[in-house]
């Protein structure tokens, strides 16, 4: 019995201590963030004044990789024509799409065959074709073999005629100027070679002419609890990391990169479903092993916003998916933690997503099955039991309410006061089943890796509902 | 938290901290109410002196009207944004009636006490107003700012002082244009852009003749940072530099970056030389300037070029047939005829169909 207990004590301290450690982490990225923030508002206040040098900004080829888009493609791509930047072009690239997308493209756009001298700098599966448009001198779009997202991007790149390219998802909604906006750092440090900008919930918002219109909240709870989730993802997560030259993570649905740091390392890697996460992972380890000077960043502004699943089946693809992208992404790049020259990033963000995103589900979870089970068996007291459950609850809305501080400091996008307070009802409720839920579903995605089930393709049902409010 | 090992001690102290949590996210929601309910007030505010100072700015740029109301110490930042944002859209009079406005209003004190303060936004949005002022009062304070080591306040100092006096500014500053790596080179050019004087870019020109032999690795960085902020330059004696340069410097960086200044047949012997250099950044900066200011005889230059093992550089020297052909396809056809390379043939190609797409 003696031994019994003294394992449970144990468990008990390592779980006390898990619990610390991940909510001083939280803490002190929200107190980074809040700092970044602070001088990013500052920055911003003579944004009011018309931008100088906008036409030294550096030219940017936008990548576009769809397959099977043919029903929002042409909306999308005619959007991204009429971005305010000086100089860029747009390149679709047709995954091989067996729906009617390119037949959509060549129809919208007055598509005809261009002979291009295609520059094969990554490897891709074969091109069939490259089309020009006849309307827009700066739309081109590549026809290639099925070889999945991040083989139509290396095909892109291949394509892309400008130093900094664009990876945007077909279904993402961009503001006019979020070209300028995220292209800025890269006038600003010439390290720089990637920036990520702020996506957010597109569900609930109204869309006019592939441009938002205004801001508004989804009437389904799930898409809801999503937005806290972004909030908090992007305004303290990512805005903390950066501040450090330590953030892992940019987007997929929008990131700028420097093309010639890119190729260096080689490009996307094809064998990963979060090509993304994995790219800017092997970013800062190349760097820092070459010794190059860099800086990734991450701009606060939002930038574009995105569909985000309206159903649990959806949503459970989806975070198993992140899960799955998230485990490949720490296994290729072991060699930055702890490394000689790893930096912030080799030694806190790299152990922090190993730890408390990568392998927190199977603690978080045992937890909860310890307590409960603790409970049951009654080794657990109830008084335990319950202060331990307010403790983790009370943190939990902490930190949500502390991503909506920074939100209503920074960008106040939700316009009424009675949208706030419907942020801050679900940042208490997604405590109670939402945040277990989705807790489970990675914990599914870290097991299906870990038992090396084959990856699902990671094509997301939209239902576009912003696009029925176009007025 | 298991039975008979959780002291009363520990419970209490989750509880404590459960409690403090709690407080702390309630601070944070009151904090989240007081800036809703500012920003509520700020608008409705912003909006009304909105109402009362566009018309009276429209009025006195016009120069149709020189009375204006008190401006509220807390209207102040809302009167500099908008001061500063027409200053910048307008040219000419209308900024010269600008600038009466701020006088008549007493804003140069303003900015100066705000210059004095911690807040970095009030700090940039004084010295956007007080270069737009162009009054040199307060050149001294703004001097130390610039060499600050806050780059973005630096930088905002320094482009004060560059509208308040470009060639005394030039001269104080100097060596932070040419040596402060945080200071963005594009920045610095839209700087030289807009307040640089023959004398000044003869000055930098001087400067940069006398690193022309450099090999320091931090010489040649300075170098090039120049070169940076000379390429706006429309006088003449910009090339005498060039040239001095591209004489005694042998960095293949510096040779590129010198190439893309030149514009006269003159230079031609410099670039024709270097057609065959072992840096494909070279090699891509001769395929400019032929094109640029080649003549045909440079064709079986630029044709060497199109069979190039660089990409860029097959671009470039496509771009630079078609230009020195001035698009003629008949002459284009009959070179066209006797490449056997198939990258040549097809940058060719393509390079020809993006002509015919423009």
């Amino acid at each position: 019995m003696s031994h019994y207990l003294a394992a449970m004590l144990s468990l008990q301290w390592f779980f006390l201590f898990y619990f610390l450690c991940v909510n001083s982490s939280y803490l002190m990225l929200n107190v980074l963030a809040y700092i970044s923030m602070r001088r990013h508002l500052d920055t911003q206040i003579t944004g009011v004044l018309p931008q100088a040098y906008a036409g030294f900004l550096p030219p940017v080829s936008l990548l576009v990789p769809a397959y099977n888009e043919a029903a929002t493609i042409a909306a999308s791509v005619r959007s991204m024509l009429q971005l305010t930047y000086h100089e860029f072009e747009i390149i679709v690239i047709n995954d091989g799409s067996t729906d009617e997308t390119l037949a959509e493209l060549m129809r919208e756009f007055d598509l005809i065959p261009f002979a291009e001298a295609y520059w094969r700098k990554l490897p891709t599966r074969p091109v069939r074709g490259i089309w020009r448009s006849t309307r827009y001198p700066n739309l081109r779009v590549v026809d290639k073999e099925n070889g999945g997202k991040a083989d139509a991007l290396n095909a892109g790149i291949n394509a892309a005629r400008y130093p900094l390219f664009c990876a945007v998802d077909a279904d993402s909604i961009l503001q006019r100027d979020s070209l300028q906006l995220i292209a800025q750092p890269f006038i600003e440090d010439a390290r720089t070679i990637a920036a990520g900008g702020t996506v957010r919930v597109v569900n609930g918002c109204k869309v006019s002419g592939g441009f938002l219109g205004s801001v508004g909240l989804p009437r389904k709870i799930l898409p809801m609890l999503q937005i806290v989730e972004y909030l908090r993802a992007f305004l303290f997560g990512r805005l903390g990391w950066s501040s450090l030259n330590a953030m892992l993570v940019i987007s997929g649905a929008f990131g700028l990169f420097r093309k010639s740091s890119v190729i260096d390392v080689g490009g996307y890697r094809t064998d990963t479903v979060g090509e993304d996460m994995e790219l800017v992972m092997r970013l800062h380890r190349l760097h820092r092993k070459r010794r190059i000077p860099y800086r990734i960043v991450y701009v606060p502004n939002p930038v574009c916003w995105t569909e985000v699943p309206e159903t649990l089946r959806m949503l459970n693809h989806q975070r198993a998916r992140w899960q799955r992208g998230l485990s490949e992404s720490l296994m290729m790049n072991l060699g930055l933690l702890f490394s000689l020259r790893g930096g912030w990033a080799g030694w806190l963000a790299f152990p922090f997503a190993l730890l408390f995103e990568w392998f927190g589900p199977i603690i978080e979870l045992s937890g909860y099955i310890f307590m409960v089970i603790g409970l049951w068996l009654g080794v657990v007291h109830v008084p335990a039991f319950l202060a331990f459950t307010l403790v983790a609850i009370v943190l939990g809305i902490l930190q949500s309410t502390s991503a909506l501080l920074l939100e209503e400091m920074s960008f106040h996008l939700y316009p009424r006061p009675k949208q706030l307070v419907i942020l801050f009802l679900l940042s208490i409720i997604e405590n109670f089943g939402y945040r277990q839920l989705t807790l489970f579903w990675r914990l599914s995605g870290l097991l299906r890796w870990l038992f090396g089930a084959k990856p699902e393709w990671g094509n997301m049902t939209r239902t576009a509902s912003w696009q029925q409010h176009k007025t | 938290m298991a039975s008979g090992t959780l002291s009363d001690y520990l419970l209490q102290s989750v509880i404590w901290f459960s409690f403090a949590a709690l407080v702390l996210m309630l601070l944070l929601l009151l904090n989240i109410a007081r800036l809703r309910i500012g920003l509520i007030a700020r608008r409705k505010h912003e909006q009304h002196f909105l109402e009362v100072w566009q018309p009276l700015l429209a009025a006195a740029i016009a120069g149709e009207s020189d009375v204006f109301p008190p401006l509220a110490s807390s209207d102040v930042i809302l009167f500099l944004k908008l001061w500063n944002h027409l200053h910048e859209s307008l040219r000419g009079k209308a900024r010269k009636h600008l600038n009466i406005v701020a006088l008549r209003l007493g804003i140069m004190q303003q900015a100066c006490s705000l210059l004095q303060g911690r807040n970095l936004g009030s700090r940039l949005l004084a010295l956007t107003t007080l270069g737009n002022l162009q009054d040199r009062y307060e050149w001294k304070t703004i001097l130390e700012l610039a060499r600050h080591p806050d780059p973005l306040l630096s930088l905002a100092a320094a482009h004060a002082l560059f509208q308040i006096d470009a060639g005394n500014a030039l001269a104080a500053l100097k060596p932070q244009l040419i040596g402060r790596t945080d200071w963005p080179t594009a920045q610095l050019t839209v700087l030289m852009k807009e307040t640089g004087t023959e004398r000044m870019y003869a000055e930098l020109a001087d400067s940069a003749i006398s690193l022309a032999a450099a090999t320091d690795p931090q010489e040649l960085a300075n170098l090039n940072r120049l070169l940076y902020l000379l390429e706006t330059s429309p006088y003449q004696h910009v090339i005498r530099a060039i040239r001095a340069i591209l004489s005694g410097n042998q960095d293949d960086e510096i040779l590129a970056h010198c190439l893309k200044f030149l514009c006269e047949p003159e230079d031609l012997a410099w670039v024709r030389a270097n057609v065959g250099h072992p840096n494909w950044v070279v090699r891509l900066q001769v395929a400019r300037a032929l094109g640029r200011f080649g003549s045909t005889v440079d064709a079986t230059h630029v044709a060497a070029l199109l069979r190039d093992p660089v990409w860029w550089v097959r671009y470039r020297a496509a771009q630079a047939l078609m230009a020195l052909f001035n698009d003629d396809m008949a002459s284009l056809s009959e070179l066209r005829a006797h490449l056997d390379d198939k990258f040549a043939l097809d940058m060719l190609d393509m390079v020809a169909a993006e002509r015919g797409q423009k």
